[in-house]
């Protein structure tokens, strides 16, 4: 079977285009060869694919060879149809003549004799050397044509063409292409057919024990090599799927235990892409083919396919998922195979595709989504290529310079380590690197997040490496790796992945005596009777990889910390730019995030910040605070650096804002701690900041609070703090005044606080109040032209910003068209309303005392007023209209209160001194608590002649509603 | 086997408004970050296939090596994540 494979791949290699035999009866090849070739390739040539469609092919190469070439002479029949891709599909055969008697006697017996196989697709083509000028010999030429084509064309089919050397030809090279094309279509549907016979009947015996998947094979990719060089790629690509099926069907067959492969040279250089690294040869086990070899040569014929078919993008998309299935197939064997093979297979994988789907896209010619999808798995596969780049350094003790992010952790500690049948162990002469190795791990300090955050760093390590490594030498005694962990009570399995059921126990007895230069690290000659140290276990693993991995430049990348760090970036990089094309944005800047890692350990704060920056934008924009509080104390400690005042004071407002439970108390006050240093340095230019979420003030909610004379003259106003300890608010807040309403004067002139409260101090659950003294304007101004008829709070703060959430809108107190807007002021405002005391009452409203049960919810009561007449109103003719008569209007929150009856109206009241009326109102309560009753105005007389009692605004209680037995449920 | 699992509602904006850690396993340390990461990132994959269709229960939408996420999509585009994980 070797031998078969040896000559079939040799054939398939020699042959990369359709033949045309040429049979040159009247020696004028030399002659026309080179205007034949000329006229190459085919330009539109329609044949008939698999499914017996037509499909126009353009630019189909024909090579023409002789039909007494040496390459068409010496085979055996029967290798015609084993090897049936490499024979003429045209025969041309090329005649000239002039004399009409030498062609009936001569020629034409000779041509009965050439086209009489009956399996020749042939045509003619005749040659005519005569000049136009001659007319004789034209003549004579024609007559010859004519009588070729009586004796050789059919009405069926046209079998001759004309070509004149000496005079127009354009018809001539249409008329040979598409007889060409006629014969290579009609050759083509013949040897599928047969093909396609053979391979059903083989297809129908493969559970039987003769069954040779070689045999298969040969005759599956003959086919598919049929329709390759025939240029009807997806049939070939269909034979290969096809192909891929099947064999995996014999491969997971239960029974026949089959070797894997993976222990050639270079086999930890994934092939994948390259269809000729192997020989067929080496690749056959009995009568089948290793699963490591000949998978990837199958996808390597699939992915050649699709670059021509110009879908660089299938390619990526199948080899993303080729890449991950035979990983799962490496795992299962990982065990007998080099250590770390799998790890180096994949990343090799990965970066081949790259390569190769990278330099066959172009922008724009594929529809969006298309290229969409083909930027998301470029970024999938460049995250796996990184994902195993970081497990390969760190396990050569690179892992210190891995950044513990969410992403690394996430990606490593959930990766299960290598599975070797036996851990590489230390070779005899590497002391010195060891005492190297250790002198790096002590010297690695891990790094003190900024403002003293302590936390434990994210695991990169799915289990303890040094119990995993230890575990599987293969000399160690349960009692040693004891001794390892002494002092070491804290220690767990971890996420217990590296007990992943996944490797058989049946597959490490077989490793066992499977012994092999890089695949047994356990050759190494090392103390194996005691435990390895750390630095030990990264030497031992750097030494197997280097036995393992065959790539010069991979190794390169290995073999510093400076060259690890500069592929990492690549990676990384890479990676990020895919996704943020794909519009994975959340991906793309998670990747920003690392690359703003790297930059800032080499002290490119800069550039750290600008990645930083986005990726803290991505977080609070969509509000992760959890995600946003392990990256936003990086930001801060670059713009820190970078002397960015105004960045790194508003980082640390967004540490405060963030949720308590994210950061201890301590932690918080070093936020707080740093924004008051800031504020309080002077800084060159004072900068916007918004401490919305930090500082909140609020009013009272609903109508302006009425005061009245002998009130207290408590307006309380809250401020907010989210500050975890105290804060002085000078350096924030910049004022406080009260604008009075008409009919009232402050006793101090500029309106300012009488107290010195500030700079206020606002503690959590501390109250603080500001006093104003105000009077009574001696001059009221007539009623009709009140210009402010309530008085106004105002807090004007220094803190600039805009405000998407809180309490209360802040209003801007400087006007918008000034140049300087940016530096808006912000002013909090609250309303008052102030009652002048009654000076001349005429009337007396009384609110009587309402039933000793009290109010309600839903039961109808009837407020009383009891209004009465102090002295006679006789200056106020004006006011009243009718003297005997006053008006009455009752005002209540619908809300609040339903009224029933006349809501306004008049009532008789004598107008001499003493009478009275009691004005009566049927009303029920509709909500439960302290709520305002209804009140009774008087509209028509001044409010100067009003006496109410009680005087100001008050409140009555209203309680809930009884509870109804038909709502109660039955208690057992 | 033991499981943990991560549950979040994401409403609009993307904004997580209710997050549970559930299951049996003693939980690592970093186990809520970890998961919410995940999520996050996951919210990529997701917003690609919620439009390509109708079903709202999106089982598997993305791996990251044990940790499947499958995502409920109501019709008002809020996301339920359960997120089983097989945490040995």
């Amino acid at each position: 079977m070797a031998n078969y494979l040896a000559q079939f791949q040799t054939i398939k290699n020699s042959c990369d285009r359709i033949v045309a035999a040429v049979e040159d009866v009247s020696d004028l090849w030399p002659t026309v060869k080179e205007l034949f070739e000329q006229h190459q390739p085919l330009k539109r040539a329609v044949l008939t694919n698999k499914t017996r469609n037509p499909v126009l092919v353009e630019n189909l190469p024909v090579e023409f060879i002789l039909t007494t070439d040496a390459r068409l002479r010496s085979r055996f029949p029967h290798e015609q149809y084993l090897y049936w891709f490499r024979e003429p599909y045209a025969t041309i055969v090329l005649v000239t003549c002039e004399d009409l008697d030498e062609f009936k006697n001569i020629l034409k017996p000779r041509l009965k004799l050439i086209v009489q196989n009956d399996e020749k697709e042939w045509f003619i083509v005749f040659v005519s050397k005569a000049h136009p000028s001659n007319d004789q010999a034209t003549k004579n030429a024609k007559k010859v044509y004519a009588k070729l084509e009586v004796d050789f064309s059919s009405k069926k089919r046209e079998r001759c063409c004309k070509l004149d050397i000496h005079g127009p030809d354009a018809n001539f090279w249409e008329d040979l292409e598409l007889k060409i094309t006629e014969c290579i279509r009609n050759t083509l549907d013949r040897r599928v057919q047969f093909y396609e016979d053979e391979i059903r009947k083989l297809t129908e015996q493969r559970f039987m024990p003769i069954w040779n998947f070689c045999n298969f094979f040969i005759l599956k990719e003959s086919l598919a090599f049929i329709f390759e060089i025939a240029h009807l790629h997806e049939d070939a690509l269909r034979e290969y799927d096809e192909l891929e099926l099947c064999y995996l069907e014999t491969v997971n067959m239960p029974g026949k235990q089959r070797e894997f492969g993976g222990f050639d040279s270079e086999d930890d250089q994934a092939a994948l892409l390259k269809p000729g690294s192997k020989p067929l040869t080496q690749m056959v086990h009995d009568d089948s083919f290793r699963e490591f070899d000949f998978r990837q040569y199958l996808f390597a014929c699939q992915s050649r396919l699709l670059f021509k078919l110009n879908r660089p993008f299938e390619v990526s998309s199948r080899g993303y998922s080729f890449v991950i299935s035979f990983a799962k197939a490496l795992t299962f064997h990982e065990s007998v195979l080099p250590f770390c093979l799998r790890e180096v297979w994949v990343l090799t994988a990965c970066l081949a595709l790259l390569d190769a789907t990278a330099s066959h896209h172009n922008d724009g010619i594929v529809a969006p989504d298309i290229e969409k999808e083909f930027y998301r798995l470029q970024g999938d596969l460049y995250s796996l290529s990184r994902l195993k780049f970081m497990r390969l350094g760190y396990l050569i003790g690179y892992g210190t310079d891995i950044e513990k992010s969410p992403l690394n952790s996430a990606c490593l500690s959930m990766l299960p380590w290598p599975k070797p049948a036996v851990w590489p162990s230390l070779p005899p002469d590497a002391s010195s690197e060891v005492l190297e190795k250790e002198k790096t791990l002590l010297q690695a300090t891990s790094r003190t997040k900024h403002f003293g955050i302590q936390r434990k760093p994210l695991p990169l390590e799915p289990s303890v490496l040094l119990r995993v490594a230890n575990r599987r030498r293969a000399s160690l005694s349960t009692g040693n790796i004891s001794e390892i962990f002494d002092g070491r009570p804290g220690f767990t399995e971890g996420s217990g992945l590296e007990a992943s059921p996944r490797t058989p126990s049946s597959l490490k007895v077989q490793a066992a005596p499977m012994s092999r230069t890089n695949s047994s690290p356990g050759n190494f000659e090392s103390p194996l009777d005691r435990p390895m140290r750390l630095a030990e276990i990264f030497v031992a693993a750097e030494h197997a990889l280097r036995l393992t991995i065959s790539d010069h430049d991979l190794l390169k990348t290995l073999s510093s910390v400076q060259d690890f760090e500069h592929k990492y970036l690549n990676l990384t990089k890479g990676a990020a730019e895919n996704y943020h094309r794909s519009w994975w944005k959340r991906h793309g800047v998670v990747l920003d995030g690392e690359i703003a890692a790297v930059c800032f350990k080499h002290g490119k704060y800069d550039l750290a910040a600008n990645s930083y920056e986005k990726v803290c934008a991505l977080y609070a924009g969509e509000r992760w605070q959890d995600l946003l509080a392990e990256v936003l104390p990086n930001l801060a400690e670059c713009q820190k650096i970078l002397n960015d005042q105004a960045g790194y004071m508003s980082s640390c407002v967004r540490l405060l804002s963030l949720d308590k439970s994210l950061f201890s108390s301590k932690e918080r006050q070093a936020f707080q701690s740093e924004v008051v240093n800031i504020a309080h340095s002077e800084m060159k230019n004072p900068v916007p900041l918004d401490v919305s979420s930090l500082i909140t003030f609020s009013g009272n909610t609903g109508p302006p609070l009425q005061l009245s004379d002998g009130d207290p003259g408590n307006l309380s106003v809250t401020v907010w703090s989210g500050f975890p300890d105290d804060i002085t608010l000078d350096s924030l807040i910049l004022d406080a005044w009260l604008d009075l309403q008409d009919g009232f004067v402050h006793g101090k002139s500029d309106g300012r606080p009488t107290s010195t409260f500030f700079p206020l101090v606002v503690s959590p659950g501390s109250r603080a109040a500001v006093v104003f003294s105000i009077s009574i304007e001696k001059t009221m101004p007539s009623g009709k032209d009140l210009q402010l008829p309530e008085s106004i709070l105002n807090i004007k703060y220094e803190i600039h910003g805009d405000r998407a959430a809180g309490a209360h809108n802040p209003v801007d107190a400087a006007d918008h068209s000034v140049a300087d807007a940016e530096r808006r002021d912000l002013v909090f405002k609250s309303a008052i309303v102030l009652q002048r005391p009654v000076l001349d009452p005429c009337l007396t409203v009384g609110f009587l005392p309402l039933p000793s049960d009290g109010l309600r919810v839903g039961k109808l009561i009837t407020m009383q007023w009891r209004v009465e007449r102090l002295k006679e109103l006789k200056g106020s003719e004006s006011v009243e209209k009718q003297h005997d008569e006053v008006l009455y209007e009752v005002n209540a929150n619908s809300e609040n209160w339903m009224i029933a009856g006349r809501k306004r109206g008049y009532v008789s009241l004598s107008e001499e001194q003493g009478s009275r009326v009691v004005i009566s109102i049927l009303c029920v309560p509709l909500v439960a608590g302290y709520v305002r009753p209804p009140q009774l105005g008087l509209p028509n007389v001044e409010e100067a002649n009003v006496s109410s009692n009680p005087p100001g605004p008050h409140l009555v209680c209203v309680l809930p509603p009884l509870l109804s037995s038909s709502y109660c449920v039955p208690v057992k | 086997m033991a499981n943990t699992a991560c549950f979040i509602i994401v409403g609009r904006n993307d904004i997580p408004i209710y997050e549970a850690e559930v299951g049996s396993a003693p939980k690592r340390e970093d186990a809520a970050q970890l998961h919410q990461f995940i999520l996050h990132a996951a919210l990529d994959v997701v917003q690609d296939l919620a439009w390509t269709t109708s079903a709202m229960f999106l089982k598997s939408v993305d791996r990251f090596n044990d940790l499947v996420v499958s995502v409920y999509v109501t019709a008002g585009h809020i996301l339920f994540f359960p997120s089983p994980d097989s945490f040995i």
